[in-house]
C-alpha cells in the first residue's frame, strides 16, 4: 500500500518538528514536505505530489487563508486540515466555505490527528468537538439573523410612512426624535435600494412587510 | 537640547585634552587618509630623529605641518624626543592611534573611535606612558563610554584611573578624575556619592590653590544641587564658582569670558526655574552682553541658547517687543546653524510673544512653524524639509501682508469719502473683528494641536493591541501546543503505567487545555484575530453572536454593502466603538432586545445600535457623566471626524447613531 503524502506548514519550528515526529511513527504516513509559509507551500505543491497539507492560519507572508484558497484552486485534490488555535466562528466558517476537508486546533492530541487524517483521505470531513459546536452555533444564528432585512423599527417606521405619517408625527408616534426618523429613513431606502417614497411603498407591498 | 547641554557640560569638564579637541580645526571629509600621510611623516622625522626641535615639528607639506600645530595638545612630539629608542616605535603606534580615534570621534563614529583608544589604553599599560594613559586615552575612552550612556565601563575607567593618580600622587589628574566620577554618579542619580567626589575635587583644587579646578568644582556642586532641584544652594555655588573664576590667572582672557556667560546664563535659567524673573533677567543680560562684546570666540550652539533664554524671560516679564528682539537674534543663530531644538523654542516663544502683543497673525504663523519644527524633530524628517517650509510660509506671510496693505489702502480712499467719525467707528469695529478672528484662529490651531495628540495615542492603542493579541495567540500558543505534543508521545512510551499516573496524565492534559482555551480568550478580548483576518463585519458578527449566546439579550446584527474591506485603524476603531456601544447596552440598559446596523453609504458609514431598554435622562446625564462610558466613544467618533446622536428618555429605549466618514 502507499504510504499517505503529507505536507506540514508552521512558521514555529517547535511545533513542526513535534507534529512530524508524532506522524512519523505512524506507519501509513509519511511526511514528504514542510514549509514555514504559503509561498513555500506552493512552491512544494508545484514540485511534488502530496495527498494531504495541515496548513496553519497564521503564518507570516501569505497566511493560512489565502493558501487554502490558492491549493484549492492549483491543486484541488490535496486535501486540507486546517491546524490552528484560531477558534473564532467566521473564520471557521470561511474556512469551511472554502473548502477545507477538517479543521483541528492546536490542542489536538495524537489520536485526533490520526484520526483526521485517515478520514479525509476516505474522502469524509473531520473537524474538532469544540469546531464542529461552533460550526452548529453559527447555523442557528445565522438563519435569524440573515432573513431579517429591515429591523424592527425600521418596519415600524415603515408602516407609518405607508400611513402617510410625515416624519414629525413618526417621531411622536414612536417617541424618537426627529433626527432618529430621518437617520432611519435613509438607511431604509439605502438598503431596498429606492429611490422614493414611492419605490420603498412598491417594494414593502411586493415583499409582504405592510401590516 | 539636553544631549547638547550634556556634551558641551562634559566637554567642558573633561579638562584640557577636550577642551583643545573641540577647538582643534575641523578635519577633511578624506580626514583618515590625511592622518596617516602625517602618521608617515611624522614617523620619518621622529624616527630620523631629526625634526623634533622644541614642541615644533618640522614638515614638507604646509598643510600637514598646520594640522600638527594645531594638534599637538598632546606634547606627544615633545615627548617622543625623551624616549629612549626601543619605546620610539611603539609610541609612534600610538600616536597613530591616537589621531585615528579622534578622527573618528569627530565623525560621531564613537564605536570605531572607542575600539582605538582601548588599543592604545593596551599599549601605554604595557609601556607605562602614564603620561599619555592619565591625560588622554583615559579621559577620552571615559567620555566615549559616557556618551553612549555605558556608566559601568566610563567608572571602571575612570576610577582606575584615579586609583592611579593616586599612587602617582598627580593632584592635577586626581582633580579630573574625581569630578568625572562625581559627574557619572550624578547622571545615576547617586547624589550622596557624586558630592563625596565633588568635594574631594573642591579640597584638592583649594589645597594645590589652583582656583580654576576650584571654579569648576564648585559649578558641579551647582550642578549637583540643580539636579535635587535646590536652586538657592545651587545659587550660592554658582556665584561662588564665579567668583573664582575670575579670579583665576587664566592666560586665556577668552576662555575667562566664555565662562563668565556659561554660568551667567546658567544663573539665569535657576531663577527662571524659581520664577524670579527679574534676577533671571539680570544673568542672561550679562551672558547676552558678553557674547556681544566677544561675539567670534563663542560657539553658535550657545549664543543662539542666552538669545533665546533672554527672549524667554522678556516674555514672561511681558515685554514681548524685548523678547521679540532678542528671539529673532537667536532664531537667526539657530538658522545658522541649523539647529532645530533651538530654532522650535524660538518659534514657540516669538508665538507667545507676538500672542502677547495681540499680533495674533504673526502669533499664528510662528506657532505654524514652531508645531512643524516639532514634527520635523519627531519625525526625523531632514532639514532641508523644514527650510523649505519656512520659506513657503514666509511667502504666505508676505501675501498676506500684501492683501492686508491693499485693503489698508481701499479703506484710506474710503475714509475721504465719508464723514471722519463715522469711518473711525467703522474701522475700530473692523479691526475689533479682524483680531478677534485671529485670536480664534490661533486658539483653534492650539486645541487641534491637543486633539491630535490624544487621538495618535488611542491609534498607537490599537496596534500595540493587535501586536500582543498576536503575539500571546502566535507564539505561547504554538509553544503550548508544542508541550502537549511532546508530552503525549511521552505518554505513549509509558505503556504500563499505575492508576495514580495515568490519573495524573489526565489532570495535566486537561490543565494544558485549559491554558490554551484560556490563551485564546484573553487574546481574543484584546482584539480578535477575526477583525484583522476577515475584517470589521466579520469580527462584529462573531461579537454579537457570542454576547447574544451568553446573555439572556437577544441581540440582532446585520450589515449592508460592505463589499471591501475598509483600511484597518478605521476598522479597529468602529470596532471598539461598538464593543463599548453593547457593553454600556448590557451594563445599564436592561433591554430584551437589542439591534445593531452598519451600513455603507457612498460617502459615509452608519452605525446605529438600538435598545429597547430603560433609557436615560440624556442632559442629566451628560452634566453628572456617570458611568456612561461616552468619552472613550466621542473621542474615537471625533478622531474618525464622524458624529454621535443619542436619542434617549426615561422608559423608551436608546438609539446611538453614528456616521464616519469614508476613509480616503
Amino acid at each position: 500500500m502507499n504510504k499517505i503524502k503529507i505536507l506540514i506548514a508552521d512558521d514555529h519550528t517547535i511545533l513542526r518538528d513535534g507534529i512530524v515526529s508524532l506522524l512519523q511513527t505512524e506507519p501509513s504516513f509519511a511526511v514528504t514536505g514542510t514549509a514555514g509559509n504559503g509561498y513555500e507551500v506552493m512552491e512544494l505543491i508545484q514540485k511534488n505530489e502530496y495527498n494531504v497539507c495541515l496548513l496553519d492560519i497564521n503564518m507570516p507572508g501569505l497566511d493560512g487563508i489565502e493558501t487554502a484558497k490558492l491549493i484549492k484552486e492549483k491543486k484541488p485534490d490535496i486535501k486540507i486540515i486546517m491546524l490552528t488555535t484560531y477558534n473564532d466562528g467566521e473564520i471557521i466558517s470561511e474556512m469551511v466555505n472554502i473548502g477545507v476537508a477538517g479543521y483541528l486546533l492546536k490542542n489536538s492530541d495524537k489520536g485526533e490527528l490520526i484520526e483526521a487524517i485517515s478520514k479525509v483521505m476516505k474522502g469524509r470531513h473531520y473537524f474538532s468537538e469544540e469546531v464542529e459546536n461552533i460550526i452548529f452555533q453559527g447555523l442557528t444564528q445565522h438563519k435569524s439573523s440573515d432573513v431579517v432585512m429591515l429591523t424592527e423599527r425600521e418596519l415600524e417606521v415603515m408602516n407609518l410612512l405607508a400611513k402617510e405619517y410625515t416624519n414629525d408625527k413618526i417621531a411622536a408616534a414612536l417617541h424618537i426624535s426627529y433626527r432618529t426618523v430621518e437617520t432611519h429613513r435613509k438607511n431604509i431606502m439605502q438598503k431596498t435600494k429606492a429611490h422614493n417614497l414611492a419605490g420603498l411603498l412598491k417594494y414593502a407591498y411586493s415583499k409582504g412587510l405592510l401590516k | 537640547m539636553k544631549h547638547f547641554t550634556l556634551l558641551f557640560l562634559f566637554l567642558f569638564a573633561a579638562g584640557e585634552f577636550l577642551m583643545a579637541q573641540s577647538n582643534s580645526i575641523q578635519i577633511p571629509e578624506n580626514e583618515i587618509e590625511r592622518v596617516e600621510n602625517i602618521i608617515d611623516s611624522f614617523y620619518h622625522y621622529a624616527s630620523s630623529g631629526l625634526a623634533i626641535k622644541s614642541n615644533r615639528l618640522e614638515c614638507n607639506i604646509p598643510e600637514h605641518r598646520q594640522y600638527l600645530l594645531q594638534t599637538e595638545n598632546l606634547n606627544f612630539p615633545e615627548r617622543a624626543l625623551n624616549i629612549n629608542k626601543e619605546q620610539k616605535q611603539t609610541y609612534i603606534r600610538l600616536y597613530a592611534l591616537n589621531k585615528l580615534a579622534t578622527a573618528f570621534y569627530d565623525r560621531k563614529e564613537y564605536a570605531k573611535s572607542t575600539l582605538y583608544w582601548e588599543e592604545a589604553l593596551i599599549i601605554s599599560l604595557q609601556n607605562d606612558f602614564t603620561y599619555e594613559e592619565l591625560h588622554s586615552i583615559r579621559p577620552a575612552l571615559n567620555n566615549n563610554f559616557f556618551l553612549a550612556g555605558d556608566y559601568l565601563h566610563a567608572m571602571k575607567i575612570s576610577t582606575d584611573g584615579l586609583a592611579k593618580s593616586e599612587m602617582l600622587k598627580d593632584t592635577n589628574r586626581m582633580i579630573h578624575f574625581n569630578n568625572v566620577i562625581g559627574y557619572i554618579h550624578m547622571k545615576q542619580k547617586n547624589f550622596i556619592q557624586a558630592e563625596q567626589y565633588f568635594n574631594n575635587e573642591l579640597q584638592l583644587a583649594c589645597f594645590v590653590n589652583d582656583r580654576s579646578s576650584e571654579a569648576h568644582a564648585l559649578f558641579n556642586q551647582a550642578d549637583l544641587a540643580l539636579a535635587q532641584r535646590k536652586y538657592d544652594i545651587a545659587i550660592v555655588f554658582l556665584q561662588n564658582s564665579q567668583e573664582a573664576y575670575q579670579s583665576s590667572k587664566s592666560p586665556y582672557l577668552f576662555a575667562l569670558s566664555e565662562r563668565e556667560a556659561y554660568i551667567s546664563n546658567k544663573l539665569s535659567e535657576v531663577y527662571k526655574q524659581k520664577a524670579d524673573f527679574q534676577n533671571a533677567l539680570k544673568y542672561a543680560l550679562i551672558s547676552i552682553k558678553n557674547i556681544e562684546e566677544k561675539k567670534a570666540g563663542f560657539n553658535a550652539y550657545d549664543r543662539a541658547g542666552y538669545y533665546i533664554n533672554g527672549g524667554a524671560i522678556y516674555n514672561s516679564l511681558q515685554k514681548p517687543d524685548s523678547a521679540i528682539l532678542f528671539l529673532l537674534a537667536g532664531m537667526k543663530i539657530a538658522q545658522q546653524i541649523t539647529h532645530r531644538e533651538h530654532m522650535r523654542d524660538a518659534c514657540e516663544q516669538l508665538a507667545l510673544a507676538y500672542a502677547q502683543k495681540k499680533k495674533f497673525d504673526s502669533a499664528y504663523i510662528y506657532h505654524t512653524l514652531f508645531s512643524r519644527i516639532k514634527d520635523s524633530i519627531n519625525n526625523e524628517n531632514n532639514l532641508y524639509e523644514i527650510l523649505q517650509q519656512e520659506a513657503n510660509l514666509k511667502i504666505q506671510q508676505q501675501q498676506q501682508f500684501q492683501k492686508l496693505a491693499i485693503e489698508k489702502q481701499k479703506l484710506g480712499r474710503n475714509i475721504i469719502i465719508a464723514v471722519a467719525i463715522f469711518s473711525f467707528i467703522i474701522i475700530g469695529f473692523l479691526y475689533n473683528r479682524l483680531q478677534l478672528r485671529q485670536k480664534n484662529r490661533y486658539q483653534m490651531q492650539l486645541n487641534m494641536q491637543q486633539n491630535e495628540l490624544f487621538n495618535s495615542i488611542a491609534v498607537i492603542q490599537d496596534k500595540e493591541r493587535k501586536r500582543i493579541a498576536e503575539d500571546i495567540h502566535d507564539s505561547l500558543g504554538s509553544l503550548l501546543s508544542a508541550a502537549k505534543l511532546k508530552l503525549s508521545s511521552l505518554k505513549e512510551e509509558q505503556t504500563n503505567s499505575s492508576n495514580k499516573e495515568s490519573e495524573n496524565w489526565q489532570v495535566t492534559f486537561q490543565l494544558l487545555d485549559e491554558a490554551s482555551a484560556e490563551l485564546r480568550n484573553i487574546s481574543h478580548n484584546i482584539m480578535p484575530a477575526s477583525l484583522s483576518k476577515l475584517g470589521l463585519v466579520a469580527a462584529l458578527k462573531n461579537l454579537i453572536s457570542q454576547m447574544s449566546s451568553s446573555s439572556a439579550i437577544q441581540m440582532n446584527f446585520s450589515a449592508h454593502d460592505f463589499k471591501e474591506r475598509i483600511n484597518e485603524a478605521t476598522e479597529m476603531s468602529i470596532y471598539r466603538i461598538v464593543l463599548e456601544l453593547i457593553n454600556n447596552v448590557v451594563k445599564h440598559a436592561n433591554p430584551t432586545k437589542t439591534t445593531v446596523q452598519l451600513i455603507k453609504y457612498p460617502d459615509y458609514i452608519n452605525i446605529s445600535v438600538e435598545d429597547n431598554g430603560k433609557g436615560f435622562d440624556f442632559e442629566s446625564e451628560m452634566v453628572s457623566k456617570k458611568g456612561i462610558g461616552l468619552d472613550n466613544i466621542l473621542s474615537r467618533v471625533n478622531y474618525l471626524k464622524g458624529k454621535l446622536d443619542i436619542d434617549t428618555s426615561p422608559g423608551r429605549g436608546t438609539t446611538v447613531i453614528i456616521d464616519i466618514p469614508n476613509p480616503v
